[in-house]
């Protein structure tokens, strides 16, 4: 058997070196190299290969060779073996481990998953395990070098049992072995030269194929290793292979010998590194060298990303100078909006339509497709405003409750319809996954998401790959609960990469692995600290690196030694190279990566000089992109606002607008004349404010029918008025067990407010009127207000009344607002709408018995003075006086109009 | 020792050891210093574990290591060599490892496994990962940091199952602790449970009915026994009725109230209801306050009983005690299942989301590594071996962390050797006992490694950062300070560096500020409002509020030490002059150098108040302030109009904030309209009536309403900082002083968006029902506020806490004179000595009056632990300052003499008018001038770059789903047609990613093409010379080209491109040839270049078999 013939290419421009390679092995065949395969580590430096072979082969027209990946190739080779897709594979074993119960269902699919990496990890280095567990076992005490505890053995038996299922050898193949079966194939049929070019990562029946193509065809093995160049000697002194960690010189010899061959650094200008202060520092730092890059006229822009978050950062800020980026590196699919949709549908069917589920699937303009844009929204705003102002928490049959006799739009109720006709068709209570994945479908047909998504880029992809679940899954078990299912689709969505590929631009977003063997003008490396790179090994869930080893499978050395030639590779083919990372990371210190130090220390040992470049944080404001310049007006400092409106004074004003006055004259302004109201949100717990409307409610209803508690028994008033606070808190406590609390509460006050009542009849009160609307007419304007409730007295001098105003806080809170009189609106409003008052309070059910609270002013002379202050104050709103916002700190820290008086903001 | 012997001993890399090193005395140093020592031993990095307390210190640790490597490996060999000298590497050995050395950086870098220097959770959370597979502990896991949202969503699910049926035994209980204790208080309980359920959960470990066994024990412990009701015993004792019947005629014969008392007690003995009578004896014998009425005794007396009585006496009080004893178990019986379903619920919620909290992970590691097997199983599975482990602030350990440690080291001693320990800290800093630490863990920590591993402990009272005058009044402070038994004198390191240390007279409150009698501001009370215009001026004595603000409430004394602070600080900055430590020289105090420290965040507000109205650049600690400022409430406003177009306060407050900056009167003018304002907004615009800023307004948010749908959250948001100019509208907008910190709040706002966006099924509904749950959360669970700049020009204000591990030139600390906070009310009471496995004891605690007395003890140690604390945490703020210590507080009536205020005061021998010792700074001769602006670099100012200049481009790639199907179908034709012809249907169904009906519909479609009379001749062999599929050229122009199918015949070559889309079907041979033809010429051409002689002829094949040609 011959073997391929080797050629190492420069590091810095294997291209075009292997582009001259193959002219020169083939020319005889030229302009026809269309029997000849070259095969690539990536599909991306197809076309830059195929114009370097152009360019060599010096024919106008060149019939070019197949270009391919080898897996790529093996794929295109039918066998007929069928393959069972992964899917299925993990389903089995979900199946089948499910069933020794040794796992918690949540950890079952992440197990799954890491076993079928592992069994086809095992398959791709053609690792066979022993035959019976025990043996495995026996080799891991080695291997770990350790006795064989029960945990050890159950590693063994778990790991010798998912092989045993996964690569059951009689039936379809898993992928790696139908692969390797059609590389067989392919080095039986092979007729024309294979070039391998920089294929340096082969696993051992990789290998094997190309020898054994070798003895049949000439087969070329082009591997870009060659230092042509000072810069990636450099980096290789710098960076010396692992394997060679014993014997090499150290640091300090090496970089001095490497000064002496080269008396001018190569990395001088040509390698930057720049630690960030910030994300948004490293983000710009990244935009303004590819932005400069640009105008300097570069085409080819590689931003290689280790943090996610600052490649967004930099593609937002790209995008608004309007540069384009090619993403090569892509999303997982869960992170799209398109699969938001599905699982928020999932969310409201697991999680019986919880209102922030509902109105975040009916926003996703993904729903109602089929609806006009402006019709689906007119629904969803009506629905919104119906679960919040009639507090719908959750459920489909309270949202439509709530609908009934509201005027909620046509569209509105259609939508609904639809909703649950979607629920509808998943409410299953366990199935096979089959039927799930259609019943999904159906729903997002009813949900006209459908075809929206099919319009959708990443929607389209998400379609694609529920259809081809579908496919693999058949109609087969194991059946599974909803939570079960929506576990195993949110696996595969995250396994799922979206690309947009609807982008072509000089600057790209790649992978270390995918920049092999291209060149750039410019490349940054983005994110380069000590956690992100070379990152944390994936070694998984089994065994350890020495087990690993010993088994025969690539080891976290492997994983180093290729990001080390992948970075020096990177470095040697790009023009330039920045490199940025965060220095501060949340006020804590974020080391550059090890690589970076390691070279830093190198270059400064070699030349006295640094690679750090910290002048380009300094020139950041001067390379700003500025904004559209406009003739709008700018923004300046502003003192608090006194606006004056006399013209949206109504007629009229109530009771708490006038409170509100007091408070804040703006406040006032926002409120009741600019008519400004917070939305509602949907609470879910009972509060104060709820507790204090149910009371109100209860007591008016009892009073009005026991007008007189004096002719009754207590105990038996007691019951009477428990009774009917049970009834009146009942819808609530329906809604929410916690509202139990204030009404055990309650009930626990009601034998003393029983007795208070009747004390107060003893003293001739008479309770007279419940929530007793009153309005006065001043001049200026009306006062309007509803007394929650009103008591009457005979005396000689004919009759007299009470106000009292039901509260829920204490009577120390309440004696704090009655001081000083005048600060509190609504008792000497009160007073003043009821006229003839001889007394007013504030009436505290608080604690353990009612404690009515006064102002210490007569309520004649509060009504008076009061009458006084609202003429002059309404004359003056009137005739144009300004409303100045001067709320105290207590009432601005629960003022919703904050935004808008910018108090925060005052000079 | 002298102090140098103390470092070389606890350098020594061939010791185990742990010393106390009192503040200032370089933790971190030594710490890193002796990884160093082992390195240059010849340990591996992957040998060394270093644990600390938090990430940041963490990270510190590691920058601190690198760079001495860094330094190592560059500098000079006489630096290298004077490094060495002080670690205390032996003289003789020094030169023989100087090479070694220089190697330490790459070997650290190169380092497979790396060092490992983390904090312990995240230890522990490395150990679960690698977990054994049978410890039910496999998954993805991550860190749930901020966990106050969850627990309250598991309280509202915990409180929605009550409502269910099934759980009718269980609501029952929790109703009677909300009859007892209210809903806050009963939630606080059980909150606190579920806080502290490792607790729990170590206290009842083995027990298959934790419960059961909680409340067994606690019956024993109470001496409570549930069958027995105490008031029935004592109502039923003879002896006590007796004692009542005397006492009733006794008292029947005397005053009115005596005659009272006598009803009383008739009624009780005549009461059916042992509850009603007990009350009633209760009332007869003791006042409401409970101590023994006076009355009773003179009768007693003066009818001969007082024995009888004093027994009764006695008899009732002990009924009491134990009535409270068996409430206190009641409460158990009805808290523990209420905390436990709580817990179970809370539990859950972090399963669904693959998450653990500390307590879980602390909790499982424990679990993972008591378990012998387990244990030993970790020792060989992590790829790290460790031979060394150092522990920094020891004093911080909680006992679970300990259990783990000890494991940890018993386990690597079974398998190979006991690694070497070295453990620091400092039992006067431990102020975590909140978070469990145990602060008495440190002797035993000591005495552990003295009795095991024969380690040796260390002291070192030398602070290199205090000055003189700021040691002698910390050991004024604590020297006597019999709860400071073990303190040992300090020492400054340096001598000569000049100190000072104020107290300044304690702030007097004054009356509130508004003279109601007079109706006018008291003078001199700040803020006065406008006095009343005459137009409206009231006789009545009301307010008029248009034209006086309401006053706010009296706080006077906090705000007199608020205006010390900032005239104080005034002081200070440009004229006291300090050490520079970088730069080595003596310059002018900036506001950088004063850290002002607090106990609680409680009267924050006052003070950032003032230094606020006095323009006092500051930082404020104040965590969670992000979502609350007003630049994030406008940012939430805009974003939430967008989604929800009809919220019109949500516009009105965008417009009103400085990305628009409409005055009021826009707000006015859209308030005359109808329908939405965005309705309003749109007419007014349209209508060309708008104000120039409301038709920008109008412009710009329509744009951002059309990119809602569209774009995530995070580049919405982008979008509309560009375009609005946010940023800057911003910074012209604010007061200059906070100009920095608002748009550090802004970008920090961005961030958090793009930390949201990068989550799994992001929406912006979401990130706003996120943030407002954010904003609901606790405040140490919300996002913080920006970080401004990096140098930081700006006062910081921080808690003790905070600053644990901080240090500045001047410490400011405040509000010295609180009263020290009692324990808190419900929560839970154990006893845990630290060298137990688990707590001894177990319970729930609520108000005083309900504790008892048999938890009387436990209690009481509490109270010393506490209060030792509270003197850690002096300690630790006094010792925050280098060079000057400043003190004040507020008078306050409940502070004793133990307050901080008083104790700093009486080191200084002063009472509250102040006092001060040490040098005046502003004399100091200033060495080193100002801070250089930096050098100004040439920076490269190019000024296209403000201008946007396009790259790249979007061509629609969007393939409807005929065209898809077009494109199968030509796929397919290159697998069937000749010369190699696939013959396998399921190898081609699958590569085209068809179901069978599709392909089958496919595979029609295609043989019906390759059969069609027109094109037969290209796909029989019988009938032309030779075949190719597939041709790929590059042609002349250098592009990219691939040609269908090429056909030889004898005289011609056919160059044949399918053409099976949607937009092809049905089209017209002349249409096809305009749309195609030229690429056919080209084709043609091209193929021209190979097939010289032959005529080459080209044609388009159609989806329905038709031929086009030229
Ligand atoms: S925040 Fe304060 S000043 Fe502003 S409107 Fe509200 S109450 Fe008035």
């Amino acid at each position: 058997m011959s073997s391929p013939v080797r050629r190492a290419l420069p590091a810095s421009r294997p291209l075009p070196a292997a582009a001259a390679a193959i002219r020169e092995a083939f020319h005889a065949r030229l302009p026809d190299f269309s029997g000849i395969t070259v095969l690539l580590p990536t599909l991306r430096a197809a076309p830059p290969l195929a114009r370097e072979l152009a360019a060599a082969s010096g024919v106008a027209v060149l019939l070019l060779p197949r270009l391919a990946t080898l897996p790529d190739w093996a794929a295109s080779v039918p066998v007929a073996a069928p393959q069972v897709p992964d899917s299925l594979r993990e389903l089995d074993l979900y199946g089948a481990l499910r069933e020794r119960g040794w796992f918690r269902d949540p950890d079952l699919w992440h197990v799954v998953g890491e076993l079928r990496r592992l069994a086809d990890e095992l398959t791709r280095h053609r690792v066979a395990l022993p035959e019976s567990a025990e043996d495995l076992a026996a080799k891991l005490e080695t291997a770990y070098r350790a006795k064989a505890g029960e945990p050890l053995r159950f590693e063994a038996r778990l790991v010798h049992e998912a092989w045993r299922i996964l690569a059951a050898v009689d039936g379809p193949l898993d992928g790696v072995s139908r692969y390797h079966l059609q590389l067989r194939h392919l080095a039986q049929s092979v007729s024309g030269p294979i070039v391998a070019v920089g294929l340096d990562q082969l696993t051992p029946a990789e290998t094997e194929f190309l020898d054994r193509c070798a003895a049949r065809v000439p087969v070329l093995a082009l591997d870009a290793e060659a230092r042509d160049e000072s810069l990636p000697r450099l980096l290789e002194a710098a960076w010396p292979p692992r394997t060679a960690s014993e014997s090499r010189p150290d640091l300090r010899t090496r970089a001095q010998a490497f000064a002496a061959g080269a008396p001018q650094s190569p990395a001088h200008g040509r390698v930057a590194l720049c630690g960030a202060g910030s994300l948004e520092q490293e983000a710009r730092v990244a935009e303004t060298q590819v932005r400069s890059w640009l105008l300097a006229g570069k085409e080819r822009i590689a931003v290689v990303a280790q943090d996610r978050l600052a490649a967004r950062r930099l593609r937002a800020l790209l995008e608004r100078a309007q540069v384009l980026v090619e993403d090569e590196t892509g999303w997982t699919l869960s992170t799209v909006a398109a699969t938001t949709v599905v699982m928020r549908l999932l969310d409201c069917v697991a999680g019986d339509f919880y209102h922030q589920d509902v109105l975040d699937l009916l926003k996703s303009p993904l729903v109602f497709g089929d609806l006009e844009a402006d019709a689906r929204k007119q629904a969803v705003h009506g629905i919104e405003h119906l679960v919040r102002t009639r507090n719908v928490i959750g459920g489909l049959p309270a949202v439509r409750a709530a609908a009934r006799g509201q005027d909620l739009p046509a569209e509105g109720f259609a939508v609904l319809d639809r909703l649950e006709g979607a629920a509808k068709r998943l409410a299953l209570r366990s199935a096979p996954l089959g039927l799930w994945l259609d019943r999904l479908h159906e729903a997002l047909t009813v949900l006209g998401a459908a075809q929206t998504l099919e319009a959708d880029a990443a929607g389209r992809q998400l379609l694609d790959l529920l259809g081809r679940l579908r496919r693999e899954v058949g109609t087969g078990d194991p059946k599974m609960k909803l939570s079960e299912w929506r576990r195993w689709l949110d696996r595969r969505l995250e396994d799922e990469t979206f690309r947009d590929r609807e982008v072509k631009s000089p600057v790209v977003f790649t992978h270390l692995a995918a920049a092999r063997l291209r060149s750039f003008d410019g490349a940054v490396l983005l994110g380069c600290d000590a956690v992100h790179f070379p990152g944390r090994s994936d070694a998984g869930l089994f065994f350890n690196q020495a087990v690993r080893r010993e088994l025969g499978l690539p080891g976290r050395d492997d994983e180093l030694e290729q990001v080390r030639r992948d970075l020096t590779g990177l470095i040697a083919r790009s023009g330039e190279v920045l490199v940025t990372w965060q220095r501060q990371l949340r006020g804590e210190e974020n080391l550059v990566s090890p690589l970076f130090e390691l070279l830093d220390a190198f270059h400064r040992l070699a030349y006295g000089a640094t690679l750090m470049d910290g002048a380009r944080l300094a020139a950041l404001p001067y390379a700003e992109l500025r904004p559209v310049q406009e003739d709008a007006p700018l923004a300046a400092r502003a003192p608090a606002p006194a606006p004056a409106a006399p013209a949206l004074l109504s007629a009229s004003v109530s009771v708490s607008a006038w409170g509100s006055l007091i408070a804040c004259p703006y406040q006032f302004f926002a409120r009741h004349l600019l008519k400004l109201n917070e939305l509602d949100e949907v609470r879910e717990d009972v509060d104060k404010r709820d507790y204090g409307e149910i009371l109100h409610g209860i007591l008016k209803r009892f009073h009005d029918s026991h007008p007189v508690f004096s002719a009754s028994d207590p105990e038996t008033l007691a019951a009477q008025l428990s009774a009917e606070s049970e009834s009146g808190f009942a819808p609530c406590i329906e809604a929410n067990y916690l509202a139990h609390a204030w009404l055990t509460r309650w009930k626990a006050l009601i034998p003393a407010y029983v007795a208070w009542q009747r004390e107060r009849e003893a003293q001739g009160w008479r309770y007279a009127e419940g929530e007793a609307a009153r309005a006065a007419e001043l001049g200026p304007v009306a006062l309007r207000g509803r007394l929650d409730r009103v008591d009457r007295r005979e005396t000689a001098a004919g009759a007299e009344f009470a106000v009292l105003d039901y509260k829920t806080q204490s009577a120390q809170t309440l004696k704090a607002r009655v001081e000083p009189p005048g600060e509190d609106a609504q008792l000497p409003s009160y007073a003043l709408l009821q006229g003839a008052v001889s007394e007013t309070a504030f009436l505290s059910l608080d604690k353990d018995k009612p404690r009515p609270v006064a102002p210490k002013l007569e309520p004649a002379e509060l009504a008076a003075r009061e009458r006084e202050r609202l003429t002059a104050v309404f004359s003056g709103v009137r005739a144009g006086a300004p409303l100045p916002a001067q709320g105290d700190d207590r009432t601005c820290a629960w003022c919703e109009m904050q935004g808008l008086c910018r108090r925060a903001y005052w000079p | 020792m002298t102090a140098r012997d103390l470092y070389s001993a606890a350098l020594d890399p061939r010791t185990n050891v742990v010393v106390e090193a009192c503040a200032g005395s370089g933790k971190t140093w030594l710490l890193v210093s002796r990884i160093v020592r082992l390195l240059l031993a010849g340990a591996k990095p992957s040998e060394i574990l270093a644990i600390t307390f938090t990430r940041k210190a963490a990270q510190e640790m590691e920058a601190r290591l690198r760079e001495w490597l860094r330094m190592l490996a560059l500098e000079p060999d006489e630096k290298v060599r004077e490094f060495l000298v002080h670690r205390r590497v032996p003289p003789a050995q020094i030169d023989g490892l100087l090479d070694d050395a220089r190697h330490l950086l790459e070997a650290y870098l190169a380092a497979e496994p790396p060092i490992t220097i983390s904090t312990f959770h995240s230890w522990f959370l490395e150990l679960l990962q690698r977990a054994p597979l049978d410890s039910g502990a496999v998954g993805r896991v991550s860190l749930i940091e901020q966990t106050s949202a969850l627990m309250e969503e598991a309280w509202g699910e915990f409180a929605q199952g009550l409502g269910a049926g099934e759980r009718r035994e269980l609501a029952a209980k929790f109703n009677r602790l909300l009859e007892r204790y209210g809903l806050t208080n009963t939630r606080k309980l059980l909150m606190a449970f579920v806080r502290e359920r490792v607790r729990w959960q170590a206290y009842t470990q083995g027990q298959r009915e934790p419960v059961v066994f909680a409340l067994r024990e606690l019956q024993n412990f109470l001496g409570v026994d549930p069958e027995r009701d105490p008031v029935c015993d004592l109502l039923a004792d003879g002896e006590f009725r007796d004692a009542l019947v005397k006492l009733h005629d006794a008292l029947d014969r005397g005053s009115k109230t005596d005659q009272g008392h006598a009803e009383m007690i008739a009624a009780a003995l005549a009461s059916g209801d042992s509850e009603t009578a007990f009350e009633l004896v209760q009332e007869v014998f003791l006042t409401g306050k409970g101590s023994p009425r006076q009355n009773i005794p003179k009768a007693a007396e003066r009818a001969g009983i007082t024995d009888r009585y004093l027994r009764a006496l006695a008899a009732l009080e002990s009924t009491l005690a134990a009535r409270i004893e068996r409430d206190a178990y009641a409460l158990h019986e009805a808290a523990l299942p209420c905390g436990l379903a709580l817990g179970d619920t809370y539990q859950d919620l972090k399963r669904q989301r693959d998450g653990m909290d500390f307590a879980d992970v602390e909790w499982r590691a424990w679990q993972l590594i008591t378990r012998s097997d387990h244990a030993e199983y970790m020792q060989y599975k992590l790829d790290a071996r460790y031979r060394h482990i150092l522990v920094d602030e020891f004093q911080d350990t909680n006992p679970v962390q300990w259990q783990i440690l000890r494991a940890w080291l018993a386990a690597s001693a079974e398998v190979d050797r006991a690694p070497g320990v070295f453990l620091v800290g400092d039992p006067k800093q431990s102020i975590y006992r909140f978070r469990g630490a145990e602060a008495r863990l440190f002797r035993l920590g000591q005495r552990y490694l003295e009795e095991q591993l024969a380690g040796h402990p260390l002291s070192i009272p030398v602070t290199r950062r205090c000055a003189p005058a700021i040691v002698e009044v910390v050991n004024g402070v604590f020297r006597n300070e019999p709860r400071f038994e073990d303190f040992e004198e300090h020492q400054a390191h340096d001598l000569a560096l000049p100190g000072r240390v104020e107290v300044l007279p304690l702030a007097r409150g004054g009356e509130a500020p508004f003279d109601w009698a007079q109706d006018r501001l008291r003078p001199g009370s700040g803020q006065a409002p406008e006095p009343p215009a005459p137009s409206t001026g009231l006789r009545t004595g009301f307010r008029n509020p248009l034209t006086a603000a309401r006053p706010e409430q009296p706080q006077a004394a906090r705000e007199e030490e608020a205006r010390q602070l900032v005239s104080g600080i005034g002081d200070i900055v440009g004229r006291w002059v300090i050490f520079d430590d970088k730069r080595k020289g003596n310059r002018a105090a900036g506001h950088g150098d004063i850290l002002v420290l607090v106990r609680s965040r409680t009267h924050l507000r006052t003070y950032e108040r003032a230094l606020r109205a006095e323009r006092i650049p500051f930082l404020t600690s104040r965590q969670g302030g992000l979502l609350e400022t007003l630049e994030a409430a406008d940012l939430t406003a805009l974003l939430g109009f967008l989604i929800t177009p009809f919220a019109d306060l949500h516009l009105a407050t965008a417009l009103r904030s400085p990305i628009f900056s409409c005055p009021d009167g826009d707000l006015i003018a859209l308030a005359a309209g109808e329908g939405s304002w965005w309705r309003r907004l749109a007419r007014l615009a349209a209508a060309n009536e708008a104000s120039p800023a409301l038709a920008r307004a109008q412009r710009l948010l329509a744009g951002w309403l059309r990119l809602v749908d569209r774009l995530p959250v995070h580049d919405l948001l982008d979008r509309i900082y560009f375009e609005g100019d946010v940023l800057r509208r911003y910074r012209d907008t604010v007061p200059e002083a906070m100009g920095e910190a608002v748009e550090a709040n802004l970008r920090a706002f961005v961030e958090l968006a793009l930390a949201v966006d990068a989550g799994r099924y992001p929406s912006l509904p979401r990130f706003l029902d996120e943030m407002a749950a954010m904003r609901r959360a606790e405040p140490e669970d919300a996002p913080d506020e920006g970080v401004v700049g990096e140098a930081g020009h700006a006062v910081r204000i921080l808690t003790v806490h905070g600053a644990k591990g901080l240090e500045a030139p001047i410490v400011w600390l405040l509000d010295a004179n609180a009263a020290g906070h009692g324990a808190e009310a419900y929560r839970v009471l154990d006893d845990w000595p630290p060298e137990a496995e688990r707590p001894n004891h177990f319970s729930l605690i609520t108000v005083r009056d309900e504790q008892g007395g048999a938890r009387a003890d436990l209690l009481d140690k509490e109270t010393q632990l506490e209060a030792r604390e509270e003197l850690n945490v002096l300690y630790v703020a006094m010792t925050r300052a280098r060079q000057a210590l400043i003190v004040s507080g507020a008078e306050n009536s409940r502070a004793g003499d133990g307050s901080w205020y008083r104790r700093i005061a009486g080191a200084l021998g002063a009472e509250d008018e102040g006092a001060e010792l040490g040098r005046d700074l502003s004399e100091i001769p200033v060495t080193v001038a100002e801070e250089e602006p930096r050098s100004a670099t040439e920076v490269s100012r190019d000024p296209r770059l403000a201008q946007p200049h396009p790259a790249g481009s979007r061509e629609a790639a969007f393939a409807s789903p005929e065209t898809r199907r077009g494109e199968r179908l030509h796929l397919l034709l290159q697998y069937l047609a000749p010369p190699d012809a696939v013959a396998d249907e399921a190898w081609l169904g699958e590569r085209l990613g068809a179901d069978e009906q599709e392909f089958a519909a496919l595979a029609a479609e295609a043989r019906a093409i390759l059969a069609a009379p027109a094109l037969r001749r290209f796909f029989d062999s019988r009938q032309y010379v030779a075949a190719r599929n597939e041709v790929p050229y590059m042609s002349a122009g250098g592009e990219l080209r691939r040609v269908d199918r090429v056909v030889e015949f004898e005289n011609e070559v056919w160059v044949l491109d399918y053409k099976t889309g949607e937009a092809d079907r049905g089209a017209s041979a002349a249409a096809l040839l305009g749309r195609h033809g030229r690429q056919l010429d080209d084709y043609a051409a091209a193929m021209g270049v190979f097939y010289r002689g032959k005529t080459i002829r080209a044609g388009i094949i159609l989806g329905d078999g038709r031929l086009v040609t030229r």
